[in-house]
């Protein structure tokens, strides 16, 4: 019995890798003439993996190009989308898993449709969250008079401006943005030659610790398509997934609170951009 | 007889964290604790107020007790030497 089992364990690898190649793997794999045989014995173009992922889409997700091109060649749809609403345009610009870009597929970015460039309106205020809200140094008002003078919100937007234009590949504008600190300034109306609006809570937290204020943000944001009720995004970033975040910030005097919240603005503002073009870049 | 801290935190309560005995000391390190910030304006004793695991744990407790945890620093009792 246990020699069985030892045989079977031995020989399944085995088997598997003599099963025949289906155009789902060659695609993956980037075997473009695998792939083309296999097209002449009447493969189907438009076959789905369990994920609904089609050649194309795996060929531009692995960033095959040759494959690509032979595939675009023969008629495969690029806009088809899988389970999870994403196109091949996206699985090769974003990881499936964490919305992190990948650089290396700009071959296979140029060759598929272009999507087109989102026009996004930023509405930012800020409030203390979850996150108790004191300071060693200055008494619960005093705190939030600092605040208002730093404008977190307004240092979230900026840092998320400055990412749009410089990294963010030019697929978002951002035609508008308003800080409104917090919600004591009128709300100003909002362009309506948009795509969608952005939602930004900022979320500053400060707690005395060993005469020291352990400081922490956190983002919450909601993305509203244009003309449209329900968030097609609500997500909240507090830096927990980047290496570097505030879990160390301290600051010993009130001057350091500014220059410790902006740095951490800038590396969360990344995330937040991607997690938005994510979302709009869904059907 | 007078309960000990060292036995149950929650003893700690209301007592200044530079006169716990030295038992209490040993048993309570590791802890965090709760003092009132100190301002000029309201010259707050030097007590403890609240005492968990975590900050989180204390901050609770200040509010279980009516308390707001904004007017309070926390503090990390470390071990009796």
């Amino acid at each position: 019995m246990r020699l069985c089992a030892i045989l079977l364990a031995t020989a399944l690898p085995l088997l598997a890798d003599d099963a025949p190649l289906d155009i789902l793997q060659a695609a993956r794999k980037g075997m473009t003439r695998e792939l083309a045989t296999l097209l002449l014995k009447g493969a189907d173009l438009e076959a789905r993996d369990k994920e609904g992922r089609t050649p194309l889409m795996l060929a531009a997700q692995y960033g095959r190009t040759a494959t690509l091109r032979l595939l675009l060649s023969k008629g495969a749809k690029p806009d088809v989308r899988d389970s999870n609403g994403w196109n091949a345009y996206m699985l090769a610009l974003l990881a499936p898993s964490g919305g992190m870009i990948h650089t290396r597929h700009n071959a296979v970015l140029k060759l598929l449709p272009q999507p087109k460039r989102f026009r996004l309106a930023i509405t930012a205020s800020w409030a203390p969250g979850k996150a108790l809200f004191s300071s060693c140094f200055m008494r619960p008002e005093e705190l939030t008079r600092h605040m208002r003078e730093i404008q977190p919100d307004g240092m979230v937007i900026e840092a998320l401006r400055r990412y749009a234009a410089k990294s963010g590949r030019d697929f978002i504008a951002v035609v508008s943005a308003d800080a409104r600190g917090n919600s004591e300034i009128s709300e100003r109306p909002t362009p309506k030659d948009i795509d969608a609006v952005l939602t930004l809570l900022v979320e500053p937290g400060a707690t005395c610790v060993q005469q020291m204020d352990r400081l922490s943000l956190r983002i919450q944001a909601t993305l509203t398509r244009a003309h449209e009720e329900k968030p097609v995004l609500e997500k909240s970033f507090d830096g927990s997934a980047l290496q570097t975040g505030m879990r160390a910030e301290a600051a010993t005097n009130p001057k350091q609170y500014g220059p410790l919240y902006a740095p951490w603005a800038k590396a969360e503002v990344g995330p937040v951009y991607w997690a938005v073009l994510t979302a709009l870049l869904k059907d | 007889m007078t309960a000990s801290a060292a036995k149950d935190p929650r003893q700690a309560l209301g007592r200044n964290p530079d006169r716990l005995t030295l038992d209490e000391r040993t048993a309570l390190a590791g802890k965090t604790i709760a003092l009132e910030i100190y301002s000029p304006a309201t010259f707050p004793l030097r007590r403890i107020e609240a005492i968990g695991d975590t900050i989180g744990a204390c901050i609770r407790m200040l509010q279980e007790r009516g308390l707001d945890p904004r007017h309070f620093e926390f503090s990390l009792l470390g071990p009796a030497y």
